[in-house]
């Protein structure tokens, strides 16, 4: 048993924890300073210089609120729900690669919390269970509203999995691994399309998964232009109506580090992670993840909302059929070793 | 018989069976809810997503605004009008102040009337924005609102300039306008000209052309015309259908019948092209008022003074005995219309406005009527709802296009 | 005990536990997340026995569809819709202890018997390794070995869920009847109006308008006069549009 790799483990899970965890507060102001700017507003800039301690001002304002729990609540399972879907929240994180080993007093400290040769898969099994938030959310409010607002919320998440899903077969086929490091190492290596010699990554040779999975990943996030569940100005307000205070918070910032979490999947399944020129390194991760944050603001700035019968009818009609296409066509490009790989 | 003395009984939502395998549930949306554009109530019947029927409940901003005018002076009654449709006041003040010139016989010079024009034709576009920003906020578009609000800034900074109020203006007199026009009006005005057309532009980048915003709005709420004439829809919601009929055209009031402009007519009746009838109708309403600046005499009187009917005017008011007491007598008990009743007709951003008053002589009306486009065009919401789906309701309330102080008054 | 015994026993323990919830406990959105709790820990043990594709197997097909498919189907059928049971309380309980001993007494006699079985098959670790993986060993096994299997399943639940779309079609809202007459709108200034049995040739006709195209497939007509008219279709055809 290899205590000292398991405590290292440990450790750096602690660490990811906390990053994330600020990252998840600054990608509120980020959200809202951003969202004004593209409204012609300026978003919060008094609560500290840039409005940057905004965050903690709403995390307090949220923690002294009262705790209002519903009469016909179901009680246990009104305080287990939110609290479900804020721990489940983080772990996709586990898988990410941040870097290579980091050298540290000797020991050497692998920068990726958890190495498993399934991760994607592991990443997808998180999303699976991550409905039980909303739906046990919806129902322990007792309010039959909700509790169709969860389960509506709840049919989106899992059609738009499917769609996750099946676009990233297309990846797996062509590195040949489900696990996240084996397909960086696949993307550090270089591509020849005729004259120009790129980086293998997978959003030149599977633009059609990248664009699926994006979309895909902005349903599964409950996000515009796909959050008619949640949305204030519709008739159910959904799941989170009857949460107050810090329970709302939960629901609130689980899906803000559930958009991070997708976000460094996307740049290290599409954009290559930490492959940059000159280095490699954590920053060119950020940097890609940080675009994948601009572009969910910018969509929620932007479009209109779809009603709910067009959202599913745009999975099951659309996407999913794009992505069995997707998943035919690089299996045909495999076959017949189309690409200098 | 209603029993006064018990509470009605509210009932929220219900289910009913009404066959073994379907069940209605009727839901309650409003008063107080983010999309009913004020406190209108809605009583939904929904059978799984889609609507049965669909009762608006009106009246929870009823003032009494028609009562009032019963006990007030005729130029005491225009503030009042401000209110009802408060987000175009200035066609309001204008709808009033023209019957009652209508009634009196009165003709105001043709500088005020080009001005009332001017001024009609803003409040158009001001509350086409409004309509805009809130019909596009309800489907989720959330920056255009709060780009046709910044817009709309400039055309309030318009209305302070000319008469001190953004809001609730009380513009119009009967007569004309007492007070000299700012002289850098025209140039403010005409500098909103040459900037308005890149902020429809900008809208239509968002919304016209989007995938989404077609699938939201195209095909819903289509009111065929003949429903449309039957409902005594007026405005853009009989115009979306194809019916041509506008007021400014079919009978003209103030100098229309001097300017070129287009009446923009749908072809299918739904949200889509109502929405794009009111699109080109602010491109039309930019023409108008263009061609009144240019058409407008720079000097000229601006209160047909000749008239008995009309306030005397300030100079002599405060130099003349004879105008001092005219004025006195004018102000405290009013001047006396002759008898008689009329209606007259504008077109409001919303639709037609009409307002009928009877007059029985003396310096307060006897019966002013407010016939406003919102009440009416409200009527055909359970007409279009049927067989929509639920979030559809507030696609189409925004798209009739009320403000529920025209609908209560 | 090595560490392995006793995280193994901890995660069985807790499914035990989960499964007893499941039939314990009195609402069964409760006994839905005692068998989610249950497959979890189970999952965990597959991971324990080094099965890792398996374990996230369980997790995304047992506790994250089939599950979530019992709670919806719990949530959205009606109390008065549920099936009853008809027998006595007696009857239930002497039939559910008669069931629970046959079962027992099979997994006992599987367990049991273990040492009886032969060798172990093919797929020892070195060899999974050799191919390298579980995940790479099952897909071999799965793809090549038994392909034929795997599509006939495929066919299955195509067939199946064909079958559950078709049964939750709704019944069609049924459409207003339309009258079927040619409507001509005439503009509403005019001083003829709509009950005027001829209307004269000389009105003007859309020609004079123009027809702008105005974005979405859509046009928009615009009417320079109040006289002129737009010829609209019958009724029921605009439903249709």
């Amino acid at each position: 048993m290899d205590w000292q790799r398991l405590i290292v483990s440990y450790l750096a899970g602690f660490v990811l924890l906390t990053v994330l965890l600020g990252l998840m507060a600054y990608m509120t102001w980020f959200e809202r300073r951003v969202l004004a700017r593209m409204q012609h507003r300026v978003g919060p800039n008094r609560t500290g210089p840039f409005g940057l301690l905004q965050p903690i001002a709403d995390g307090i304002k949220l923690l002294a609120k009262e705790d209002i729990v519903p009469a016909n609540a179901d009680r246990l399972v009104f305080l287990v729900a939110p609290l479900l879907s804020f721990a489940l929240a983080p772990l996709g994180a586990a898988v990410i690669p941040f870097g290579d080993t980091l050298q540290l007093f000797g020991i050497e400290i692998p920068l990726l919390v958890a190495d498993i040769n399934v991760a994607v898969l592991y990443v997808l099994a998180l999303g699976s269970v991550g409905v039980y938030g909303i739906i046990l959310g919806g129902y322990a409010s007792g309010n039959r509203y909700s509790l169709l607002g969860a389960l509506r919320s709840t049919a989106q998440v899992i059609s738009y999995e499917l769609v996750l899903g099946l676009s990233l077969v297309g990846v797996f086929i062509l590195s040949g691994s489900l696990s996240l490091q084996d397909i960086l190492r696949e993307q550090q290596r270089m591509l020849v399309l005729g004259p120009l010699t790129l980086p293998n990554w997978y959003i030149l040779s599977q633009p059609l998964a990248f664009a699926l999975f994006l979309i895909a990943a902005v349903a599964e996030t409950n996000r515009a232009p796909f959050d008619l569940p949640e949305a204030e100005t519709e008739l159910v307000a959904g799941y989170l109506t009857e949460y107050s205070g810090f329970r709302f918070s939960f629901y609130f910032l689980a899906e803000y580090i559930n958009m991070i979490v997708v976000s460094l999947l996307a740049a290290t399944l599409f954009l290559g992670g930490i492959d940059g020129p000159f280095a490699d390194g954590v920053w060119w991760l950020a940097l890609k993840a940080l675009f994948f944050l601009f572009f969910y603001v910018w969509l929620r700035a932007t479009l209109p909302r779809f009603r709910y019968d067009q959202l599913m009818g745009l999975a099951w009609k659309v996407l999913l059929p794009l992505a069995l296409l997707n998943i035919g066509l690089t299996g045909l490009v495999r076959l017949w070793g189309i690409g200098a790989l | 018989m209603i029993d006064f003395s018990q509470p009605t009984p509210v009932i929220l939502s219900e289910v009913r069976q009404i066959t073994p395998t379907r069940r209605e549930l009727v839901l309650n949306m409003g008063p107080q809810h983010p999309s009913t554009h004020g406190v209108l109530r809605v009583r939904l019947t929904l059978e799984g997503e889609t609507v049965i029927a669909c009762d608006p409940v009106i009246g929870y901003l009823h003032r009494g605004v028609e009562k009032l005018g019963e006990s007030h002076r005729y130029a005491q009654f225009v503030p009042w009008t401000d209110r009802t449709d408060y987000v175009a006041a200035p066609s309001n003040n204008l709808g009033y102040v023209l019957a009652v010139e209508k009634l009196c016989g009165i003709q105001a010079p043709e500088r005020a009337q080009y001005w009332r024009m001017i001024m009609a034709e803003l409040t158009r576009i001001a509350s086409h924005l409004v309509w805009l920003g809130t019909h596009a906020l309800d489907i989720g578009a959330l920056s255009v609102s709060l780009y046709t609000f910044r817009d709309r800034e400039r055309i309030l900074d318009i209305f302070e300039k000319f008469c001190g109020a953004r809001l609730t203006t009380n513009m119009m007199e009967i007569g004309g306008f007492s007070r000299e026009i700012p002289p850098d009006l025209p140039e403010m005005v005409r500098e909103f000209c040459r900037y308005f057309p890149k902020a429809i532009r900008q809208y239509e980048d968002l919304l016209t052309e989007n995938p989404i915003w077609l699938a939201r709005t195209k095909g819903v709420g289509v009111i065929e015309p003949d429903a449309a004439i039957n409902y005594g829809l007026t405005g853009a919601c009989l115009r979306g259908s194809g019916v041509n009929y506008d007021v400014r055209k079919a009978m003209p009031y103030l100098l229309y019948d001097r300017v070129e402009f287009e009446v923009p007519l749908g072809t299918h009746g739904d949200v889509y092209d109502r929405y794009l009838v009111r699109i080109e109708e602010m491109r039309q309403s930019l023409r108008i008022i263009e061609q009144c600046l240019d058409q407008v005499p720079n000097d000229g009187p601006l209160m047909a003074y000749e008239s008995p009917y009309v306030i005397p005017p300030h100079k002599t008011v405060m130099t003349t005995a004879e105008d001092m007491q005219r004025h006195f007598i004018w102000v405290i008990k009013g001047f006396s219309p002759p008898k008689g009743e009329v209606y007259h007709s504008v077109e409001h951003s919303k639709g037609e406005l009409g307002y009928y008053i009877v007059s029985d002589g003396s310096p307060i009306p006897y019966r002013v009527r407010i016939r406003t486009p919102d009440f009416v065009n409200l009527q055909s919401l359970p007409y279009m709802a049927q067989g929509a789906m639920l979030a559809d309701i507030v696609a189409l309330i925004g798209s009739i296009d009320i403000v529920l102080g025209s609908v209560d008054r | 005990m090595s560490l392995e015994v006793a995280v193994f026993s901890l995660l069985a323990l807790v499914s035990v536990l989960g499964a007893l919830g499941v039939v314990l406990a009195r609402n069964p959105v409760h006994s839905a997340i005692g068998l989610v709790l249950s497959f979890l820990n189970v999952a965990a043990i597959y991971l324990v026995a080094r099965a890792e594709f398996l374990a996230v197997v369980q997790v995304i097909v047992y506790a994250g569809a089939i599950i979530v498919l019992v709670v919806f189907v719990t949530m959205l059928v009606h109390p008065d819709d549920l099936p009853e049971f008809h027998g006595r309380r007696s009857l239930r309980l002497v039939t559910g202890l008669v069931l629970g001993a046959a079962l027992l007494a099979e997994v006992a006699a599987a367990v049991l018997a273990r040492g009886v079985r032969g060798a172990p098959g093919p797929w020892t670790d070195e060899v999974v390794a050799a191919v390298g993986g579980n995940t790479r060993a099952l897909g071999q096994v799965l793809y090549v070995d038994y392909t034929l299997g795997i599509q006939l399943t495929a066919l299955l639940l195509l067939a199946a869920t064909i079958a559950a779309i078709a049964l939750a079609r709704p019944e069609a809202i049924s459409d207003r009847v339309a009258a079927a007459r040619r409507v001509l709108t005439i503009s509403l200034a005019h001083p003829r109006g709509l009950d005027q049995p001829e209307l004269p040739l000389a009105l003007p006709g859309t020609q004079d308008g123009r027809v702008k195209a105005a974005g979405g497939g859509r046009p928009i007509v615009l009417a320079r006069s109040a006289d002129e008219f737009t010829e609209q279709p019958a009724w029921g055809e605009w439903r249709g549009r």
